[in-house]
């Protein structure tokens, strides 16, 4: 029963002392059946129920353990694969080690066998948080005992920065225009097109009205400058999350550049990929050599 | 708290008032306020809210606890633990009414415990250990809905009951404990580091003392530990149902004190022991009327229960005790420092008949006297509420002296109630009993006689010592603690003392010869369950190991003699075990749809899916709390089975 820890809850410090008592109530008197027979009693009552609570936890086993990314500061659900094995648990609580703390996600009053439950996640600060344990607890079934067990998981719960609104603010990440340089083919005027796509040149060397369909694989680009400190950055991020992610929505292409990264969600990478580097990017020493 | 663990606060409570109300400290009358404050909880919760409340409920427990305090200040520590079990009955209905979002119900059960505890002093009978009973099948459960209802929880089983598991996890631990209780090495004869006269103080033996206090009124503690056992020896069968420990010569202030000793008068009133030269202790009677192996277990006794025609005395095994003869033929026991806990046993051989011992003046003097003042006006009331021609003083016929003091018995037999210090009708004081107000326990009917006898100049004296009317199963007499017993021995005029017993018989005496009652054998039963139990001792230990070790031997013999029946109880936990695991390895799901779909008398078809049941079951108009439970059977094997996020926050 390794890493299995084990705590007198209030009750059972109360019922300790008073155990104590009687104790010293049976030495302090003359023998008696009935007095023996009641400290027998509350002697068993309290072994049995740690025995009993130490086999609520026991053999509980965390298989698949799963969340969905998602932005910082904003609640989520997991996903665990409990496998108790045959006997049924009753009344037990998991909590998750996050960073150095412990913080609780879900609760159950009866498991068998093999379930799915959903555990509840609170809001995490951005990042890639690894989970490595769980911990299951339970005080069933007398709660004079608490019963710790650490259940070792493997699972990673990526949080991307917050979005913030992009409106037209200057220090928003350098964001090419539609009018991308990188011309696509050019066709004729048809009813509907835009007049900024008319191409003038080609319109006056054929006579007629032509205009270019530009390449929208890159219809974002986004320019990241790690080169600031730690609070500026998250802003930076959350500027280029919230980019990302209207992008997506809108259909479009995104283009993600920072220094040694490269991303772009009109070819191989998705959009996932890039909220993911936004999640573990890491803010660089501002005396570090030419911009990206 | 949810109201689950609401009603099972309530039963706690209930058993606690109960546990407290079968020690007679105190009337139901004057307890109905507590019974109605927990029974009526529910409706007192909605104050909670006002602070008025609280300070009331608080001001409450604080007043009574101030005039329990007087009480102790002026009684003594005589009532302390009445008081203090008082208090804390008080203190549960209060935490009973008071729990809430401040309030945790973990005291609820800590002083549960603590009054079961108290209570086990109170001179505990069968009707205690029913109630134990009770409780602990109130208060495992308890524990659990109350760990269940703290920890909040999610989707709950549409038939999630603990009271399976909560009954199953009690009968273990009741189960474990006898065991432990069987098997676990002590010392019986413990005394304890406290000194015996507190422990007397507490009422824990009701023993033999060295005088009888007319005045003494607490509830009598009538313990089932066994003080002796009397075998008889062949060819001897019947045992003399009184023995003696004290005899008691002198009423003085209320209270009957044994003959002075070295420092008064010395009085002669039997046959006088005399120790022979091989140890053992004789008196000048001839032992014709049988022999009797005594072995006394308890260590604390200190006089040797002898019958009054007792004649010969052999110690077969007395290590380190020293027997001290006293007046009236009373043998006393007096233990050196360091002599070890053992049980005494010695031979008393006893006379057919006893021997006239003549006495002089002056003691028969002192065996007729009575006090100036009350007692002697209490006598000539007895006297003078008894038929005249009864009354006669004392002749020189024996027959007629013998009559006189049969009658009397007789009287008092009629007209005068047993009960025990403590219980309702008991007198308030020996002159209510005189009157006929009360009724009174065996001191008080032994005390009327001799006052009646002594008005009537018929010399006599109170004995003090143990009934022995209880027959074990090989014929062995088993004395216990509560066969402690008051009498006279009246003197004829020939030198002969006789026995006589006023108190009236047991009412509890069933009549054998006629049918008795499920109720009335199931209570002897529990009541031979409760005996054995207090008197276990280390000889019931060895005996039930001789036991156990010879029930091999009976299981064969009996698989012998009938082997098919043998088979069938053996297979019975097999086919048990195979039913149980089968039924484990199904989902709590499948097992709950399967029983709703049994209840609306329907079973599931293959290839049947859970709503397709559902509504068969609708169109075959199964209505009612049935299609209730079936509905809700199949959307919790739905959520089981195909349960999503959205499903689960709902």
């Amino acid at each position: 029963m390794r890493g299995l820890g084990l705590l007198p809850t209030r009750l059972g410090c109360k019922a300790s002392l008073l155990l104590a008592v009687f104790l010293l109530a049976y030495l302090a008197l003359p023998y008696g059946n009935l007095l023996f027979a009641l400290i027998c009693w509350c002697l068993v009552l309290g072994v049995s129920g740690a025995w009993w609570s130490v086999r609520n936890v026991t053999g509980v086993r965390i298989g698949r353990c799963a969340a969905p990314p998602t932005a910082a500061g904003t609640p989520r659900t997991m996903r665990l694969e409990l496998d108790v094995g045959r006997r049924r648990r009753c009344d037990f609580t998991i909590a998750a080690e996050i960073g150095d703390d412990w913080v609780e996600i879900l609760h159950r009053r009866t498991v068998d066998g093999r379930a799915t439950v959903d555990g509840h996640l609170p809001g995490l600060p951005r990042g890639i948080h690894e989970l490595r344990r769980c911990r299951i607890e339970s005080r069933w079934p007398f709660g004079l005992l608490r019963i710790r067990r650490q259940i070792p998981v493997a699972a990673e719960l990526i949080t991307w920065p917050a979005p913030s609104p992009t409106g037209n603010s200057v220090h928003r990440p350098v964001r090419a225009a539609d009018r991308d340089s990188t011309i696509g083919t050019l066709r004729p005027f048809r009813g509907g097109d835009a007049m900024r796509d008319v191409h003038w040149k080609a319109t006056a060397r054929r006579g007629e009205p032509v205009v270019c369909e530009r390449d929208r694989r890159h219809a974002v680009e986004l320019v990241v400058d790690r080169h600031c400190q730690a609070p500026e950055l998250e802003r930076r991020l959350s500027l280029a999350a919230a980019s990302v992610l209207e992008a997506t929505a809108l259909g479009q292409a995104v283009r993600l550049r920072s220094h040694d990264f490269v991303a772009d969600t009109g070819g191989a990478d998705s959009p996932m990929d890039l909220l993911r580097w936004l999640a573990g990017a890491t803010a660089l020493p501002t005396a570090h050599e030419a911009r990206p | 708290m949810t109201r689950r663990l609401q009603c099972f606060l309530i039963g706690l409570t209930s058993i606690d008032l109960a546990f407290v109300q079968n020690t007679g400290i105190v009337a139901f009358v004057s307890m109905l306020p507590m019974w109605s404050l927990a029974l009526l909880s529910p409706l007192l919760r909605p104050l909670q809210r006002f602070t008025t409340y609280g300070v009331v409920w608080n001001l409450g427990v604080i007043v009574l606890f101030a005039l329990l305090a007087y009480h102790a200040r002026s009684t003594g520590l005589t009532h302390l633990l009445e008081d203090g079990l008082l208090l804390a009955a008080l203190c549960q209905v209060h935490l009973l009414n008071n729990i809430g979002p401040r309030q945790h119900s973990d005291l609820v059960f800590l002083n549960s415990l603590l009054i079961v505890f108290v209570t086990s002093f109170f001179g505990s009978d069968e009707l205690w250990l029913v109630l134990f009973t009770i409780h602990a099948l109130v208060f495992v459960p308890a524990l659990q809905a109350r760990v269940s209802d703290e920890g909040g929880g999610s989707v709950r089983p549409p038939d999630a009951g603990a009271a399976g598991p909560a009954l199953r996890r009690t009968t273990i631990v009741a189960a474990t404990t006898a065991i432990v209780f069987v098997l676990c090495p002590r010392d019986f004869d413990r005394e304890g580091f406290l000194q015996a006269s507190i422990a007397g103080r507490l009422g824990i033996d009701g023993g033999i003392g060295d005088r009888i206090r007319l005045d003494h009124r607490r509830a009598a503690a009538l313990s089932d530990a066994v003080v002796m056992r009397i075998a008889p020896e062949p060819p001897a069968r019947a045992v003399p149902p009184h023995w003696r420990c004290v005899a008691l010569t002198t009423l003085e202030n209320g209270v009957w004190l044994p003959p002075s000793g070295f420092a008064g008068p010395r009085i002669d009133t039997d046959p006088s022991w005399t120790i022979d030269l091989d140890g053992s202790y004789r008196r000048p009677l001839r032992a014709d009327g049988g022999s009797f192996v005594v072995t006394i277990a308890h260590p604390r006794q200190r006089r040797l229960p002898l019958p009054l025609e007792a004649c010969e005395l052999e110690l077969i095994r007395a290590v380190g005790m020293i027997v001290d003869p006293r007046p009236a033929a009373v043998l006393a026991l007096a233990r050196l420092e360091d002599a070890p806990a053992e049980p005494v046993s010695y031979r008393v051989r006893q006379s057919h008949q006893a021997a006239p011992h003549p006495i002089d003046v002056e003691t028969r003097q002192l065996l007729v006297t009575l006090p100036p003042g009350e007692p002697t006006a209490l006598t000539d009331r007895l006297l003078s509420a008894m038929p005249a021609n009864v009354i006669t003083p004392a002749s020189r016929d024996p027959a007629l002296t013998a009559a006189v003091a049969a009658s009397c018995v007789a009287w008092l037999r009629r007209n005068r109630t047993y009960a025990l210090p403590g219980q309702d009708d008991f007198a308030p004081s020996f002159a209510d009993f005189c009157a006929g107000t009360g009724a009174g326990h065996c001191e008080y009917f032994a005390s009327a006689l001799a006052l009646m006898l002594r008005r009537l100049d018929v010399p006599c004296r109170v004995i003090g010592g143990y009934l022995a009317d209880e027959r074990d199963g090989d014929g062995t007499v088993v004395v216990r603690a509560r066969h402690a017993h008051a009498w006279i021995e009246a003197l004829m005029p020939d030198g002969t003392w006789i026995t006589l017993d006023a108190t009236p018989p047991a009412a509890t005496v069933t009549d054998e010869s006629g049918p008795t009652s499920w109720w009335q054998s199931a209570s002897d039963r529990l009541g031979g369950f409760w005996r054995g139990f207090s008197a276990f001792d280390a000889t019931d230990r060895r005996r039930l190991f001789a036991d156990i070790l010879a029930a091999p031997r009976g299981v064969a013999r009996t698989a012998h003699d009938n082997p098919l029946a043998v088979a069938v109880l053996l297979a019975l936990p097999g086919l048990w075990f195979y039913l149980r695991r089968r039924q484990r390895c199904r989902p709590l799901a499948v097992a709950t749809l399967l029983e709703a779909a049994h209840q609306a008398g329907l079973e599931l078809q293959p290839g049947e899916t859970p709503r397709e049941l559902l509504d068969r079951a609708r169109t075959r108009a199964v209505t009612g709390e049935r299609i209730a439970a079936l509905a809700a059977a199949v959307r919790y094997h739905e959520h089981h089975r195909y349960r999503s996020t959205e499903e689960a926050r709902r």
